[in-house]
């Protein structure tokens, strides 16, 4: 088993500590917000630096934390940026299927973890995979087959392979390619009954928000 | 002068302070944030990181790390905007450290310092390479290793800028250390130094180039490197080689195959799946094959054997022995998405969003390379793969049932490129599959249940064979009981193999019906969510290739009560609607008029769907639910599926609904896969009850040829294409009412018809006809304005296939001639050749107008002009002109 965090007497159990990093607006913080709170955040906010939380999954070797290090993907909030990788057991990056700019981010956004991390075990995630018109189809992705990474789509809105990242990460820490999750984590349903009132509120919030846009949408003319 | 500068104790211990509680789990980052922000307008802020790095002795690690990183990014941003002195200083405290005796310090100052040099350049440091020159001769590890990971890391960011002549240098930077990279000695360096050099494979400065040779060597010598980082590095470094510099290697090929081979059996897996990408990357290049002829004996073993499951593949951990029971959760669930209903040309873009394409292993490099060599070599593999294949299949034992499968995926994988030498066996195969089905392991069955799909079109071939057809049925049977196994997985590459069967056995599964049918609802009542829809997709792939077969009392009997429950069952807001919509729409198309009996409810729940979403976009809480256009779309296309599958009978139903106001709504959407199907729809219904489409004719056709405005073709060239097809099936249809917009059709169609290049061969298709069929139906107003598309659409006519469509583009054609013989003139070899595309014109009235617009012309130029004009055009189109008498 890769050597844990110093203080895993805090827990009881293993605890990971996981960076998780990509471009801004690729749904990194929803992701991990997904388990620890269930909510699918439909606004969004640009984390500033970084917020820690901890994942807890039950295993078929027991109880294992990812501290995950959701880091700022916006680089003019991204504080101590790979400054917080340091010490980092795992890694996923995010970038998102429905905009090419944020695939390409992906080498030097991979370049980075491995200048601080040496050699620890990554995922790449295509998130928004519910999104119908995806700009990044599944062929065109082939940077894990160069860097020996997994590569898994996601959706954090629907949920799906939302354990998948994880499950990978746990095996190969652990070094129990069978190791299973052994209950679901607490997730919310992916359709969450709105209250339809809130919801439109929130709608209105949005576009209310609307001066503090997406990054890297337009900027991307590559084919 | 800089030396001059030192920190404050108190600057140091604040700044130590703040990185500690920056890189501790339990801080309140948002705070410190703020603070750094603060302390970054202090002006010697980056002074203090660089002291910490480099002389924070004493200090945690951990601390000196995260103050170089810090520094780093802040070089980044305001370098260029800093004091001199601090500059300055900031390079002198590098240079000391690039030797530090901890690594993470010393890989942090390397990573430092290459952010540097991509800012200031060599000239702009020259210092530095002094430095690093002294630590590579200092015969120091730490110092030779540490500026090797600085230069690694330089040519990792900026190869081409040590490939640069700079003043104050005797030579370029990297002809200065390109004979060190080749000869280090060090283990630990060799690592580094090869990945230096790989960066500049695509770059190729003169100084690798000249010491080529010494580079091949020494990729040479390290293919047997005790470090698996060394030997994945070697093998990447001749995949690169010969996809960008094939000739540099044609020399030493057989040399270096002979390595690739013996890597791709390294007992370290990514060595051999590195090694592995090298025959699929020489396939790739322009180089003879012929060379790898001679391995195939030894490769194609290693291949197959390199496809066998390894341990610790994700496939093995997660298949369950009989999980049919449990539910399917959310996360197994990938979102999937309704395609719009296209008139026209399959664009042949073939989304394959399988997971399994992403996975990547030494299994799945291995079944590629595979399978790209059957395609160079064809059956000349056989005589080494058969026997093997053979061999593996025959070891029948539990221990033995992961050789078997990969014997399995191996038929799979060479099913297209050595189907010639295959055929003659495919009942051996096939007889060597079918057990296969009912193996003991799961995996295995799956797998069998994808090769055998992998062959469908041969199989369905071979029915006309006794033997044959008995196969046929016996697969048809196999792969209906495991459709029913109790694995998910199984269940899965059962429904999907069978869907491929039915598409290429079409007519051939009539007299299975029943059986297929009972075998299929019995899978309904038991199927997770997930194989449901693989299952409703063979349900309606079934209704496509039996159409109207399937509308027999007996069968509609087995399919249709679980659909209606089901389709009751589920709320108008529910998901799970879609692939039950989509099924609906295939099994109306087939069963016709057989389908009136159902329509009446499905029509209705279609117009409600698409009525509560319109009310859902403006007042959800009104409406109950969240808008969501798919339910529009899929409402939409069943529509059509309907007017397609009814006919005229779908009239009584139209005339009582609303359904008009609300198509031309949504012909009106936002949305562009909205307007898609309601334009589609617009067409259906205009083939089959224009009448009722009447009181909002013009409407209709302004929103229609607004779509075909260069813009909307840029933006939306599927709805391009349905309007397009719509405005000709209406034109057909209501005459001379169509006047108002036919120059602004044409107007937008001749652009689209004169610069073909890169549009799909839909719009074109659909252009091509539907400007004939403006010409039919108007050729007064057209006929002026002939001069500025005769050709180009000529030319796009002879693309089009014999069908009715073209007819109409025909008559089109013969009222332009006979508008103005004289200005078609110019154009008569397009004409021509248009004539001469048809294989044959079925409507008698219409062959006989093509025959004298041509006798016509023949007479009007006289027997020089004409046999001029023949001169033009190719000898096969003169000879298939003669059916038209000419």
């Amino acid at each position: 088993m890769a050597q844990a965090l110093p203080d895993p007497a805090a827990v009881g159990y293993p605890a990971f500590k996981l960076v998780l990093v990509g471009d801004g607006g690729t749904g990194k913080t929803t992701f991990v917000k997904r388990h620890v709170t269930g909510e699918f955040e439909k606004r969004y906010e640009p984390t500033i630096g970084v917020e820690v939380r901890s994942l807890d999954f039950h295993t078929s070797r027991g109880k294992v934390r990812f501290c995950c290090w959701d880091t700022a993907g916006q680089e003019k909030f991204g504080g101590l940026r790979d400054g917080y990788y340091i010490h980092g057991h795992c890694a996923i990056i995010m970038f998102d299927v429905t905009s090419r700019l944020t695939y390409k981010n992906v080498p030097t956004w991979h370049k980075d973890i491995c200048r601080v991390c040496d050699n620890i075990p990554i995922v790449l995630c295509g998130n928004k995979v519910d999104v119908k018109n995806r700009q990044v189809k599944a062929k065109m992705v082939t940077f894990h087959r160069k860097k020996n990474l997994q590569y898994y789509e996601i959706s954090a809105k629907s949920n799906y392979n939302f354990e998948k990242p994880f499950l990978y990460l746990a095996r190969k820490l652990t070094g129990d390619m069978n190791l299973r999750f052994v209950e679901e984590p607490a997730l919310l349903p992916a359709d969450v009954a709105v209250d339809l009132i809130a919801q439109q509120k929130i709608e209105t919030e949005i576009a209310a928000a609307a001066a503090m846009p997406l990054p890297d949408e337009d900027e991307d003319n590559m084919d | 002068m800089a030396a001059l500068w030192q920190p404050q104790e108190e600057g140091l211990r604040e700044i130590c302070t703040l990185l500690e509680a920056h890189i501790s789990p339990n801080s309140d980052q948002a705070r410190i944030w703020q603070q750094l922000q603060h302390y970054s307008q202090f002006p010697d802020f980056n002074n203090y990181l660089v002291y910490l790095l480099a002389r924070g002795e004493g200090k945690s690690f951990e601390v000196r790390q995260a103050a170089g990183l810090l520094l780093k990014n802040n070089l980044r941003a305001t370098f260029s905007a800093m004091p001199a002195t601090s500059q300055q200083y900031i390079k002198s405290e590098l240079l000391p450290c690039i030797g530090a005796t901890n690594k993470a310090i010393r890989s942090t100052v390397g990573t430092v310092i290459s952010v540097l040099f991509q800012i200031v350049r060599v000239a702009g440091w020259i210092d530095l390479f002094q430095a690093l020159h002294q630590c590579l001769d200092s015969n120091d590890l730490d110092h030779m290793e540490g500026a090797m990971d600085a230069i690694y890391k330089i040519c990792e960011d900026v190869p081409e800028e040590l490939d640069v002549d700079v003043p104050g240098l005797p030579e370029r930077p990297i002809n200065i250390f390109m004979p060190r990279l080749l000869q280090s000695t060090h283990a630990s360096l060799r690592k580094l130094s090869l990945g230096c050099i790989n960066q500049y494979i695509v770059v190729m400065p003169a100084a690798l180039y000249m010491s080529m040779d010494l580079y091949l060597q020494g990729l040479f010598n390290l293919a047997k490197d005790p470090s698996p980082d060394v030997r994945k590095l070697v093998c990447a470094a001749w995949v690169q080689l010969i996809e960008v510099r094939p000739s540099i290697l044609e020399p030493h090929l057989k040399n270096v195959t002979e390595l690739m081979l013996q890597a791709n059996k390294d007992s370290d897996e990514e060595v051999a799946l590195e090694a592995c990408e090298f025959w699929s990357a020489y396939c790739d290049v322009s180089m003879p094959p012929e060379g790898l002829r001679e391995f195939l004996p030894r490769l194609i073993p290693t291949l197959l054997s390199n496809m066998v499951y390894d341990d610790d593949d994700e496939s093995l951990a997660d298949a369950e022995v009989d999980d049919e029971s449990f539910p399917d959760r959310d996360q197994d669930l990938k979102p999937r998405f309704h395609a719009s209903r296209l008139h026209g040309s399959e664009t042949g873009e073939d989304d394959d969003d399988d997971d399994a394409v992403n996975v990547w292993n030494l299994r799945k490099c291995s079944a590629a390379g595979l399978d790209v060599l059957s395609n160079v070599f064809g059956d000349d593999i056989l005589p080494t793969l058969m026997p093997l294949i053979q061999q593996n299949l025959a070891r029948t034992d539990d221990d033995s049932w992961k050789e078997r499968e990969a014997a399995v995926l191996s038929i799979g994988a060479i099913a297209e490129g050595c189907i010639t030498g295959l055929y003659p066996h495919l009942p051996q195969i096939v007889a060597f599959l079918i057990p296969l089905l009912d193996d003991k392991f799961p995996l295995i069955r799956s797998i069998t249940c994808w090769t055998l799909s992998r062959y469908s079109k041969f199989i369905v071939q071979s029915i006309e064979h006794p033997t044959g057809r008995e196969q046929f049925d016996k697969i048809l049977v196999g792969l209906l009981t495991r459709i029913l196994d109790s694995n998910k997985r199984v269940q899965e590459a059962a429904c999907s193999a069978f869907a491929t069967l039915e598409e290429e056995a079409a007519e051939e599964l009539v007299p299975h019906l029943g059986i297929i049918l009972q075998h299929l609802m019995c899978a309904y009542g038991k199927y997770q969510r997930r194989n449901l829809r693989i299952l409703y997709d063979a349900l309606g792939t079934l209704a496509d290739a039996v159409g109207a077969e399937l509308n027999q009392a007996k069968y509609l009997d087995i399919f249709m009560p679980p659909l209606i429950t089901k389709w009751q069952q589920l709320a108008n807001s529910d998901k799970d609607l879609f692939p039950l919509l989509e099924c609906f729409t295939s099994i109306a198309q087939a069963l016709g008029p057989g389908f009136s009996q159902f329509a009446e409810p499905v029509f209705q729940r279609c117009i409600n769907l698409v009525q509560s979403q319109h009310l859902a976009k403006v007042d959800p809480a009104a409406a109950g639910a969240l808008y969501d256009k798919e339910f529009i779309v899929c409402a939409l296309d069943l529509l059509s599926g309907l007017a397609e599958g009814l006919g005229a009978g779908i009239e009584s139903l139209v005339a009582q609904s609303g359904l008009r106001d609300i198509l031309l709504q949504c012909c009106m959407d936002e949305a562009a896969d909205v307007r898609q199907s309601a334009l589609a729809l617009l067409g259906d219904l205009s083939r089959v009850c224009p009448v009722h489409l009447h009181p909002r004719l013009q409407e209709f056709l302004n929103v229609a040829a607004k779509q075909l405005n260069p813009q909307c073709v840029k933006e939306a060239v599927s709805v391009a294409n349905n309007a397009c097809w719509a405005i000709g099936e209406l034109a057909i249809k209501i005459g001379k009412e169509i006047s108002p917009v036919v120059i602004t059709v044409v107007s937008c169609l001749v652009p689209i018809l004169k610069s073909p290049e890169g549009l799909n061969k839909s719009l074109l298709e659909n252009s091509a006809i539907t400007l004939g069929r403006l010409c039919w139906v108007c050729p007064d107003i057209v006929a002026p304005h002939m001069d500025h598309f005769m050709q180009a659409w000529c030319n796009a006519l002879s693309m089009i296939r014999d069908d009715f469509e073209k007819e109409d583009a025909f008559h089109g054609l013969c009222a332009m001639v006979a508008a103005n013989p004289n200005g078609a003139v110019g154009s008569l070899a397009y004409i021509c050749q248009a004539c001469a595309s048809w294989n044959e014109i079925k409507s008698e009235g219409l062959h006989n107008e093509v025959c004298q617009i041509l006798n016509g012309y023949k007479q009007m130029l006289g027997n020089g002009g004409w046999e001029q004009c023949m001169s033009t055009l190719e000898p096969a189109v003169v000879q298939r002109l003669g059916r038209y008498g000419v």
